[in-house]
């Protein structure tokens, strides 16, 4: 078994990442009217598999992200064109003709190349990528990104504090009576009495807020994840500490609130307009508790991803991407790889949203 | 222990009576990455490679594997779980079973080049596993005896290593009954199960050795089954044995297994697995090196539904001496395409088997059995219809066929 993991080891370090191409199958309805009296000719039949190819197109994209659907949009054209570039094959599932009303429909699962719309993506609206020595430090817009990972330190909660006022009002009536008899050697005394009480109660439920304290740290593979997604993309970028970041800075604000103090920020800003940074991306993501995942058994972390790009190229700094609270999750044999995978997921997938978001806007 | 009546039943046999052996069968899927990349196997990589066979498509052999939750192995397989677990230096008793199996009968393999050794990146992706789907023992008493019931269900899947994918795979399903005046014990019980799944003569092996010779690579253009959806009528209940009666979607995942069994054995089609939890339609493996990954099981081209109406039971004969019943099984089966709706094949069919009761017979009948019987010879009808239906051969049949 140990020679089983080494091995097993090894291998993952052999592994070499080749260029791919990624196909999906998607299947896709298309429908014609045909001219002709009994059936539609075989350049109708080839328009209607035109469209169902149209139509698995249509269906694989509706998957997107709105960013990554503008973004689609503005190629689509292009896509439509070569159409059989994009969907290079299919099989014909069924075909159906209506000769009442002359339709002619039939059903395909299309083959996509999804690497190939990728690229055209990517052609059509990130920075290119140049060689290094065509580009001169003046032309290149450097990103700094700083990705901080929080998880919970301490909790503290406090009980709920309920002041009560209680009015009591009361008030007795009655008679006394006496009788004595008639030879005067005994006597009678009675008393009728009624009473009323009514309590009033009212107050006041003070609920405080627990008082929450993160542990952040910065962790290496999720820059590198971040990098790699910023790079491939042709994004000249910069790593915090290179740019000259107070990430301790960071790190202290982020450990007890979602907010960056203002001396933080005006720090960064001031620094990285010094270093001619134009963009700069920070993050936070919150590391969630561990719990079981119910189809595999292995543990599942969730990890919500907060960033911003903030563009400080103008007088003052602008907003041009953002994400709120998305959770990703990541699965593993024990805590500390789950929370590993969710984190390198969250990044990943954090800086692809963020980077269509820029490309739709057209920053390069 | 007196065991007076053994039955080992093979579940891709087409004859709807009872009988002497049993076994099973498998599916398929697609082979659509264009990437022999980056392929991990999580096991059985120390072998040295073997010689390669260059006009075959090179499969890897993953080994053996649990699915589903990899903490409720012990839960979900207590008795081959327990049978599994080898010294800390050794493999377990199924995964050396299995290991000695594959490597013995790899010229049975014709239309794939089996290899035992460490991929490389530039490999195929593909690995062939054994895993393990389902193990259940429904012990039953009788006035007078006590009868035995195990059901082991196995997968033979192709996998996508690179995509974490289910390419195919071909259900195994074996059962063998047993009786005995005495109540089984846990030892007898564990007995048995390891009968039927050691060495070559064994249920499980003979099985696979009946498999090997269909399994292949998808083809890109070919298109895939999937049992989608089971559902038991009110009526089929009452005929149930008791742990089915207390737990109905786990019939309905065996009901699942054994039409999967029967389809791919007979017509040959790329099956992907049945997802138990309907939308969840992922597939869990540990492997026996306990690394655990988890397979998507893609959306399949074809589904198939099936509707178990009931069972019932009508008293065809009586004499002095015995009674003859006839017990039918009454299903809807549907083959459709998922996305559009597009039906191809929606028809009910019934089939009826007859079971002779002594007048001397003191205890009841035993009805889940025979109900079974019924069942498969209702699946063997639908699947004959299927078949001969020139739509659904044509248009669904021939395109998922290997």
């Amino acid at each position: 078994m140990i020679r089983t993991t080494i091995l097993i080891g090894a291998a993952l370090c052999c592994l070499a990442l080749t260029a791919t191409a990624e196909v999906v199958k998607v299947k896709g309805n298309g429908e014609i009217v045909y001219k002709g009296t009994f059936k539609p000719s075989a350049a109708e039949e080839q328009a209607a598999i035109t469209e169902a190819k149209k139509n698995a197109l249509a269906r694989y994209t509706a998957d997107f992200d709105p960013a990554r659907i503008a973004l689609y949009k503005r190629i689509e054209p292009e896509i439509l064109a070569n159409l059989n570039q994009y969907v290079p094959d299919y099989t014909q599932l069924d075909q159906e003709i209506d000769k009442p009303s002359k339709r002619f429909s039939v059903i395909i699962e299309a083959s996509i190349d999804t690497t190939r719309i990728e690229n055209a993506i990517q052609k059509s609206s990130g920075p290119t990528v140049q060689p290094v020595t065509s580009i001169t430090p003046a032309e290149t817009n450097y990103m700094a990104f700083l990705f901080v990972a929080r998880e919970l330190a301490s909790s503290k909660a406090f009980d709920i504090k309920r002041n009560t006022v209680l009015q009591v009002e009361s008030s007795d009536s009655g008679k006394e009576a006496n009788k004595v008899s008639e030879d005067g050697q005994s006597a009678e005394k009675s008393l009728d009495k009624s009473s009323i009480a009514a309590t009033t109660t009212g107050g006041s439920t003070v609920t405080k807020a627990d008082e929450l304290a993160y542990r952040v740290t910065t962790v290496t593979e999720v820059d590198n994840a971040v990098n790699s997604v910023l790079t491939k993309a042709g994004y000249e970028t910069v790593a915090a500490v290179d740019a000259d970041l107070d990430v301790e800075s960071f790190k202290k604000d982020f450990s007890g609130g979602n907010d960056i103090s203002k001396p933080t920020h005006a720090a960064a800003v001031k620094t990285l307009k010094e270093k001619q940074i134009r963009y700069f991306t920070e993050a936070h993501m919150d590391v969630g508790l561990a719990k079981k995942d119910g189809v595999s058994g292995l543990t599942q972390v969730v990890v919500t991803v907060t960033a911003r790009i903030t563009d400080l190229a103008g007088r003052f700094p602008k907003t041009i991407a953002s994400i709120a609270g998305q959770p990703y999750a990541g699965l593993g044999q024990d805590p500390q790889v789950a929370k590993q995978n969710a984190l390198n997921e969250a990044a990943t997938r954090s800086a692809s949203e963020l980077l269509d978001q820029l490309r739709l806007k057209g920053v390069k | 222990m007196d065991s007076r009546n053994r039955q080992q039943r093979d579940q891709t046999d087409e004859s709807p009576h009872l009988r002497g052996w049993s076994i099973v069968s498998l599916r398929n899927s697609v082979r659509t990455p264009l990437c022999p990349s980056d392929v991990l196997l999580p096991l059985c990589i120390n072998f040295a490679a073997d010689g390669a066979d260059i006009d075959k498509p090179k499969v890897f052999f993953a080994g053996f594997a649990y699915s589903g939750n990899a903490s409720d192995v012990e839960t979900n397989y207590p008795i081959c779980s327990k049978l599994d677990v080898g010294a800390a230096d050794q493999s377990g008793f199924i995964q050396t079973n299995t290991v000695g199996f594959f490597k013995k009968n790899r010229e049975r393999f014709s239309k794939i080049d089996l290899q035992f050794g460490l991929a490389r990146p530039e490999d195929t992706p593909l690995v062939l596993a054994l895993a393990m789907t389902d193990e259940k023992v429904l012990p039953e008493e009788f006035s007078n005896f006590h009868k035995l019931v195990i059901q082991l269900g196995f997968e033979l899947l192709v996998l996508d290593f690179h995509e974490k994918t289910v390419e195919y795979s071909r259900p195994i399903y074996i059962e063998l009954i047993d009786a005995a005046r005495e109540p089984f014990s846990n030892d007898q019980v564990a007995k048995r199960v390891r009968k039927m799944i050691q060495g070559e003569d064994s249920q499980l092996f003979t099985a696979l050795a009946d498999k090997c010779e269909s399994i292949k690579i998808r083809g890109k253009k070919q298109c895939t089954l999937q049992v989608s959806k089971v559902v038991v009528g009110e009526k089929a209940l009452p005929f149930l044995s008791e742990a089915y009666k207390q737990a109905p979607k786990v019939y309905a995942q065996a009901v699942a297994e054994q039409f999967g069994a029967l389809l791919t054995a007979k017509a040959g089609v790329a099956l992907l697995p049945y997802a138990k939890d309907g939308l969840n339609s992922k597939m869990s493996l540990r492997f026996a090196d306990q690394s655990v990954v988890d397979f998507k099981i893609p959306a399949p081209t074809f589904a198939v539904d099936i509707d178990l109406k009931g069972f019932k039971k009508v008293l065809s004969k009586s004499t002095d001496a015995e009674s003859l019943w006839i017990y039918g099984a009454f299903l809807g089966i549907r083959v459709y395409e998922p996305d559009f709706q597009k039906v191809f094949f929606d028809a009910p069919v019934k089939y009826g088997v007859s079971k002779v009761v002594p007048a001397s017979q003191k205890t009841g009948v035993d009805e889940f059995p025979v109900v079974s019987e019924a069942l498969k010879g209702a699946f063997v009808t639908a699947i004959e219809q299927i078949q001969k239906d020139p739509n659904t051969r044509t248009k669904v049949i021939k395109k998922c066929e290997l």
